[in-house]
């Protein structure tokens, strides 16, 4: 007890978390700098509002990172909620119901800001509370133009998107070139021995699923999972460890944060990326979008430009350790998860795939472990 | 055939069978039936009876309702849930009825014998229980995995004992689900509601029994364990209906042999995108039907029977005595029970709050303060732990008087509505935590008293108060049964008013008990993430929802950091709460 009362002293004694400053590279471009005079009555008005409200994943760097970013530039109180994205849906759910609107900004995975979020009319136009046009300057972003993903390319605005760790090899079990594709692992000696992301639940596990059965079709899906016993976990923690440990030897769709964490630990792992399908491609939780009959819109729209220009893309990028998709903006990611611009991506954020095809993979998922 | 009946009681002189002694005091005119059905049924009932409603809607979500069964369908028409519901069932029962056996020998030993170390064997069992079970489950993973457990390389270098590379203990599995269970909650748990009636043991009944010629085993097993029925059978409820629930253990242990439980589905649907809340309350309604059925089955074992241990006469809790041997050999093996389930494990949990990476010892300087630090010097840690004192302090407070009332009411009064207020006091641990919160934020937004209610502290206490509702006012009625209402009588005689009666001799005599009421409902405040999730704001979250973000971000270390500092504010209420509330019935 005298220790934890020690520890306690020492870390108040310390102030708060150290906060990393936003650094804007050389030569990216500062928000509103074509629009000056809107962008300075935005920001006039924002700070008359004061405050904030965005919901976002329970990680304790964006929590951290980004209001305290927000708050110094701009002096406006970033109110963060962090939680699971259903659970957050349900409140927000109840409140509108109720008359209340609370909210501000989403932040989060395709999952709930498509089926849940878009599919009630929650959303408000992000395209349009853009200031300026250099905003959307195709030099700007990865892609050639600012990402949108729902279909009228208005709604939901993606700030990162990244390759994840396919598949994640056990050295001290692997040897080199042992696994270079989806198809070594229907060798024999790998049954048992593998692990993956459940891809029943919502989550990475269901994007693989999708991922094979274009490429390949439901009978590898079935050799593999099935045929090869893969384990079947939901901790992302327990996943890595046991793969770490030696209890499997290949994973597949790790958690990229984790196994980057594990590699820096100088732990037996490498990522593989498939050579005999394409890779795939998310965002992850970095999906932008404003919320209708926002309590504060005038400091929502200041904080969704902020995060969409590369002074605010940074931190987000920076503190949910992925990557942009704003060219300017350089995190220093692992080199699997960067997007190669000479490589075709399987697009698990593909609109058709996320409101239908992501859900009829878990179902058949399901179906095929219950026979 | 009554037990516990007071030793000094002359046979009553023969009655007409419709003639009844008077047991209880009157309580109000008719109308307080209904006042405190209404406001019992009110807190209780509206947020479970909203789930159950919604239930029906199979309508899109968020647009118009539209009913039918379509949501019961989904829910039970379901491949998985027949063996779901076989695997709940068998672990639930196999853990409940060791955990009981376990937790009697332990609650006897420690507050009934002269065992030396029973007040420091009780604390370590309390610590067991406050420790949260992820970093727990975690600890035991690292001593009980196949190929790497460090019990099992210990066992290994044994010749004979286990194959090279494997076992020979599997945590991973059926038997390894039940011990982390036992050593981690339910024996804790059951220990600690027991304990305080076995302190209330009047030993003129067990000398009673000697003086017949029972010896020392058989009157423990045929007099004084019959007497703590109530205790006994509340926490072996409790922690049934808790068995069903809980599906924290049984995902880390469990998914990776295909062993899924019951609530494993409900959490699944939970969890999907959109939530299925109405498919999830139509699964769980099943644990309500089963608490509605259990409630009846525990007044109907309770009926007509006496349990009073504390009467106006003589009262006398001399411990019994075990011999010079006995003592040290009933401690020794306690000291075992609890070094290896309880220390060994919770050691791991603190050990992991300093280590780089959770259980990985030969990493380069494996070990540092880091976790710490940015625990305590998160930019919500300061706000959060005030929100988590005043929701405990709040919740232990005002739980205490509506428990009491409520043990007041079932047991002591003659309201024809008793009885169903002591279903209704069942019933919300019969409902899953994320479940009960959709429910009462339902209740608060539908309310004029939203603005007071909801997204601050006062609507989390009033929410952890009804989610612990059950084991509270059964433990309060545990109490309330031992003691007789003699004293209240006697009392009133000598002139002293009904709050003086309640203040100088009742309070008192209740005090232990109590004690254990405070710390139990302490703890569900501080840990409880399910309840508090939907219905904390910016401004209002504890600390407990941190657990949440580091269980989501895989961060194991500082969730063994932060259980570690919870379970110690959990511990310092506890020892406070004991001290405040005295341990023995003794002058």
């Amino acid at each position: 007890m005298l220790a934890v009362l020690g520890l306690l002293a020492a870390g108040c004694a310390g102030g708060g978390a150290e906060q990393d400053q936003p650094a804007v590279q050389q030569g990216a471009s500062e928000c509103g700098a074509d629009s000056q005079e809107e962008w300075d009555e935005l920001v006039a008005a924002a700070q008359e509002e004061g405050t904030v409200v965005t919901s976002g994943p329970p990680t304790t760097e964006v929590r951290e990172q980004l209001p305290a970013a927000f708050s110094e530039r701009f002096g406006i109180e970033v109110k963060y909620l962090g939680g699971r994205s259903s659970e957050l849906a349900a409140k927000l759910r109840s409140e509108r119901q109720a008359g209340i609107y609370s909210q501000d900004v989403f932040i989060g995975g395709a999952d709930t800001m498509a089926n849940v979020a878009y599919a009630e009319g929650w959303l408000d136009n992000l395209r349009e509370a853009m200031v300026g046009e250099t905003i959307s300057d195709t030099e700007n972003w990865v892609g050639g133009e600012m990402p949108f993903k729902d279909p009228e390319g208005q709604h939901i605005a993606a700030m990162s998107e990244y390759a994840p760790p396919m598949l994640v090899v056990n050295t001290d079990l692997v040897q080199e070139g042992e696994v270079t594709g989806w198809h070594d692992l229907l060798d024999p000696k790998w049954k048992g021995k593998m692990v993956a992301d459940d891809p029943r639940q919502s989550g990475g596990g269901a994007n693989d699923i999708g991922l094979l059965l274009e490429e390949f079709d439901e009978g590898f899906v079935v050799d593999l999972y099935q045929g090869q016993q893969v384990a079947l976990l939901e901790d992302y923690r327990q996943e890595i460890d046991g793969l770490v440990r030696g209890r499997w030897a290949i994973g597949i769709s790790m958690l990229n944060s984790g196994v980057d964490e594990a590699i820096e630990e100088g732990l037996p792992l490498k990522v593989i990326t498939p050579d005999d399908a394409r890779p795939q491609k998310t965002s992850g939780f970095g999906l932008l979008a404003l919320v209708d009959k926002a309590p504060h819109p005038n400091a929502a729209r200041l904080f969704a430009n902020w995060l969409m220009c590369a002074e605010g893309n940074r931190v987000w990028n920076e503190a949910a350790d992925i990557v942009s998709t704003r060219a300017d903006v350089d995190t220093g990611a692992s080199d699997y998860a960067r997007i190669k611009p000479d490589l075709q991506y399987w697009d698990s954020y593909d609109w058709e795939f996320v409101t239908k095809g992501k859900q009829d993979a878990k179902e058949r998922m399901k179906e095929l472990f219950s026979d | 055939m009554s037990v516990g009946i007071e030793p000094d009681a002359r046979p009553e002189p023969a009655q007409s069978p419709s003639a009844r002694p008077r047991r209880r005091r009157r309580w109000g005119p008719g109308w307080a039936n209904l006042v405190v059905l209404l406001l019992v049924g009110g807190a209780v009932g509206t947020p479970i009876a909203l789930l159950l409603l919604n239930s029906f809607n199979v309508g899109r979500p968020g647009g118009d309702a539209e009913y039918g069964w379509g949501n019961w369908l989904a829910g039970f028409v379901n491949p998985e849930v027949r063996g779901a519901i076989w695997n709940t069932m068998t672990l639930g029962v196999t853990r409940t009825v060791i955990a009981l056996c376990v937790a009697v020998v332990l609650a006897w030993l420690i507050a009934r014998t002269d065992m030396p170390g029973g007040k420091t064997l009780e604390f370590l069992l309390w610590l067991a229980f406050f420790i949260p079970s992820l970093p727990l489950t975690l600890g035991w993973i690292l001593l009980g995995d196949p190929q790497y457990g460090l019990l099992n390389e210990l066992l290994r270098a044994v010749p004979g004992v286990g194959s090279s590379g494997e076992g020979p203990l599997n945590i991973y599995s059926f038997w390894g689900i039940v011990w982390v269970h036992l050593t981690a909650s339910t024996v804790p748990f059951m220990t600690v509601v027991i304990i305080p009636a076995f302190r209330r043991m009047n030993v003129t009944l067990e000398e009673s029994a000697r003086v017949c010629g029972a010896s020392r085993w058989w009157t423990a097993l045929r007099v004084t364990v019959p007497v703590m029925t109530p205790a006994i059978l509340a926490a072996g409820m409790l922690s049934f209906i808790w068995s069903l629930k809980a599906f924290e253990v049984e995902l880390l242990l469990g998914t990776p042999i295909g062993l899924n439980v019951y609530s494993t589905q409900i959490y699944e649907w939970v969890r999907s995108s959109p939530p299925q809340f109405g498919i999830a309350t139509a699964l769980g309604s099943a644990f309500i039907v089963l608490m509605v059925a259990m409630s009846f089955v525990y007044r109907r074992a309770l009926r007509g029977k006496e349990f009073t241990t504390v009467g106006s006469h003589t009262f006398s809790d001399e411990p019994v005595r075990l011999g010079r041997v006995g003592r040290y050999l009933a401690c020794a093996g306690c000291l075992a029970f609890i070094l290896v389930g309880v220390v060994l494990p919770v050691g791991f949990v603190v050990v992991g709050s300093f280590m780089r990476r959770y259980g990985f010892f030969d990493l380069k300087n494996p070990f540092t303060t880091e976790h710490w630090s940015s625990l305590l010097g998160d930019s919500l840690f300061t706000s959060a732990l005030w929100n988590t004192l005043a929701l405990g302090v709040g919740a232990t407070v005002f739980g205490l008087a509506v428990y009491l009332a409520l043990g007041n009411i079932i047991i002591r009064s003659r309201l024809r509505t008793r009885s169903a207020v002591d279903v209704l006091a069942w019933l919300p641990v019969a409902v899953p935590g994320i479940l009960l919160s959709l429910g009462l934020l339902w209740v608060y937004l539908g309310t004029p008293l939203r603005t007071v209610l909801y997204g601050n502290v006062i609507g989390l206490i009033i929410a952890i108060v009804i989610g612990h509702m059950a084991t509270g006012t059964q433990q309060a009625k545990g109490a309330l049964l031992q003691i007789s209402t003699d004293l209240e009588g006697v009392a009133r005689v000598c002139g002293a008013g009904r709050l003086y009666t309640h203040l100088r001799i009742m309070l008192p005599l209740l005090g232990p008990a109590l004690a254990g009421v405070a710390v139990l409902t302490f703890a569900s405040a501080v840990r409880d993430i399910s309840t508090v999730v939907l219905l904390s704001s910016h401004e209002s979250r504890p600390l407990s929802i941190l657990m949440l973000e580091y269980s989501f971000g895989g961060e194991l270390e500082r969730g063994a950091a932060l259980g570690v500092l919870l379970s110690v504010l959990m511990a310092v209420f506890a020892l406070i709460a004991r001290r405040i509330a005295g341990t023995s019935l003794r002058g």
